[in-house]
């Protein structure tokens, strides 16, 4: 498996559409196999999208996600865990542990300290 | 002054406001924030504020993060932000530094105005609609979509055919606004509309004392759109002879408008579109060969949105949305028997109709959610569609849609929409049988 997140620093970047800087994550069995810093440098959503099922990234763990996006990344079979804030590695603790779902807020001690709006089967998918 | 007059001011006011500390939480959110970013106050206070206003700056230009540390304010800048249902909002904000009773700086804040109806009007006046402006999870459209850059940067003439109001002009106007011609102008011409006479004047245009009345030169549209893009709209229309002349210009790159001795080179790029079976207008004689092939160079067929229900909803919530904004109103969204009684109807005027019935609500909805009472006659009275008890349910119907769809994507591949949908088969088998969904092209 391999997992997606864009990056605002060390935390999920707060929207999907303006981080440049995507932690690659390759997952087997449950464990961190190879971890990569990619840029995504497009500004146009589809040309984004593209580049990253080109990477084979099956699933995304990403911050505020537009509705238009959300639906190009499901037509190009990435599942998406959208509205998370929170620190990257954290969250991808909680993901690893299979405890994540969509619109989750993880404090500083990792642990889910709230709720967005949005969770898993978001009206817009 | 008070803090309750200070906090019963900022519920007043239009514009959204919020104050961060120098670590940049949240420290105040009005009641005009909450509804702009959709995102309540008790869920905001003590959030970074990127997290909670996630404008399109925060992550490389951040207007607080400049003005903090400059000590100087910024008026009027205007972004973009995400709103809580994954809307772009256009804003226009202005930031100052915070500051104690001791004039020690202790954060900043930040106003910001709701510019969507200002957007919504220049988008439509200028026609700069884009592929995000195509909604839908349609499989075969998200497929038109993941190819549109690559259409647009081509600069290829494109054919796009669809009934009549399923998105021809949309689908073209994002090509356009994707395409490098996007600087100059986009131009439309429906060739049903005129007679032939009136029409080709109106294409290639004519020059002074090319007929009677013909006073001064009058460019055409082809001149109108040079280095841009020409839509010409029931292309199926033309005539025989127009026909000819139209194939000149894709050909030789030139026209020549009415009554001119030389001809003009023409750089355009055109997109036509039709609601016709061209090849059932060629095999009638009505249509030419040789033009219909230059046109079928990259061809665009659009769905009636009968074969894309599970758009349906989306499209509502999208028509909901804009017509808020232009009509000022708050409704809130439908009922589950308005929406049951929408999804049920089978809209020969496609998307369009769509729209025109949720305008017609709007107009008999006060507020609140969309009512069936507000709904129009025919969609409430029609009988045109069958539907099965399981089905009647809107949910119902969407998780339907939703199996097909993804049945769909994996070419009828149960173990794989399965497992897309987190499901076991065995509960995704029980599922298409109850909704009808037996026979499937592998």
């Amino acid at each position: 498996m391999k997992i997606g997140i864009p990056l605002f620093g060390t935390r999920i970047s707060p929207r999907f559409d303006c981080s440049q800087t995507f932690l690659v994550i390759e997952v087997e069995d449950g464990q961190n196999i190879q971890k990569q810093i990619v840029f995504v440098c497009e500004s146009s959503p589809i040309k984004r999208i593209r580049n990253l099922a080109a990477l084979h990234i099956d699933t995304l763990i990403c911050g505020g996600i537009d509705a238009f996006s959300e639906r190009q990344l499901y037509f190009h079979g990435i599942r998406v865990f959208s509205w998370i804030t929170g620190e990257a590695e954290a969250v991808l603790c909680c993901f690893l542990e299979g405890k994540l779902e969509s619109g989750m807020m993880m404090g500083a001690d990792g642990r889910c300290c709230g709720r967005w709006r949005f969770r898993r089967g978001s009206r817009h998918l | 002054m008070s803090r309750s007059y200070t906090d019963i001011i900022l519920g007043s006011i239009a514009d959204g406001v919020f104050t961060v500390d120098r670590e940049w939480n949240i420290l105040s959110f009005n009641r005009a924030a909450e509804k702009i970013t959709g995102v309540p106050k008790s869920l905001a206070i003590g959030q970074k504020c990127f997290e909670v206003f996630r404008a399109d700056i925060c992550q490389n230009a951040c207007a607080l993060k400049r003005t903090i540390e400059s000590g100087k304010e910024l008026i009027d800048l205007r972004i973009n932000i995400l709103n809580s249902k994954g809307y772009s909002v256009p804003v226009s904000i202005s930031t100052a530094v915070l500051r104690d009773e001791h004039g020690l700086m202790v954060g900043g804040v930040e106003t910001f105005r709701d510019l969507s109806m200002m957007e919504r009007l220049r988008k439509e006046i200028h026609h700069q609609y884009t592929f995000a402006d195509i909604i839908s999870k349609n499989h075969e459209i998200q497929k038109i979509l993941d190819i549109l850059p690559d259409i647009a940067m081509s600069d290829s003439t494109v054919l796009i055919v669809g009934p009549s109001g399923s998105g021809k002009e949309l689908v073209a106007k994002a090509i356009h606004h994707l395409s490098r011609r996007k600087r100059k102008r986009y131009v439309a011409v429906n060739c049903g509309a005129l007679p032939d006479t009136l029409l080709e004047s109106e294409l290639f245009g004519y020059v002074r004392g090319a007929f009677t009345d013909a006073r001064k030169d009058k460019p055409g549209r082809f001149a109108l759109a040079e280095g841009g893009t020409l839509f010409l709209d029931e292309i199926g229309d033309l005539s025989v002879a127009l026909q000819v002349k139209l194939l000149r210009v894709l050909q030789e790159k030139e026209y020549e408008p009415l009554g001119a001795t030389a001809p003009v080179k023409a750089d355009v790029r055109i997109i036509a579109a039709t609601n016709k079976s061209l090849p059932d207008l060629l095999s009638g004689g009505v249509f030419r060969e040789d033009l219909y092939y230059r046109l079928n160079v990259v061809k665009i067929s659009l769905p009636p949105l009968s074969s894309r229900r599970e758009d349906i909803p989306l499209l509502i919530d999208h028509f909901i949305q804009r017509f808020n904004a232009s009509k000022g109103k708050d409704i809130q969204g439908v009922s589950e028997l308005a929406l049951a009684l929408l999804m049920r109807y089978d809209y020969p005027g496609n998307v369009r109709e769509l729209e025109n019935i949720v305008e017609h609500c709007f107009v008999l909805c006060r507020g609140g959610e969309i009512q069936a009472d507000h709904l129009p006659r025919e969609v409430v009275s029609t009988r045109s569609r069958e539907v099965s008890e399981p089905m009647a349910n809107p949910l119902r119907q969407a998780e339907a849609a939703t199996i097909i769809n993804t049945l769909q994507k994996y070419h009828g591949n149960r173990r794989k929409t399965a497992s897309d949908l987190g499901l076991h088969k065995t509960t995704l088998w029980r599922k298409m049988k109850k909704y009808g969904i037996t026979s499937f092209e592998s």
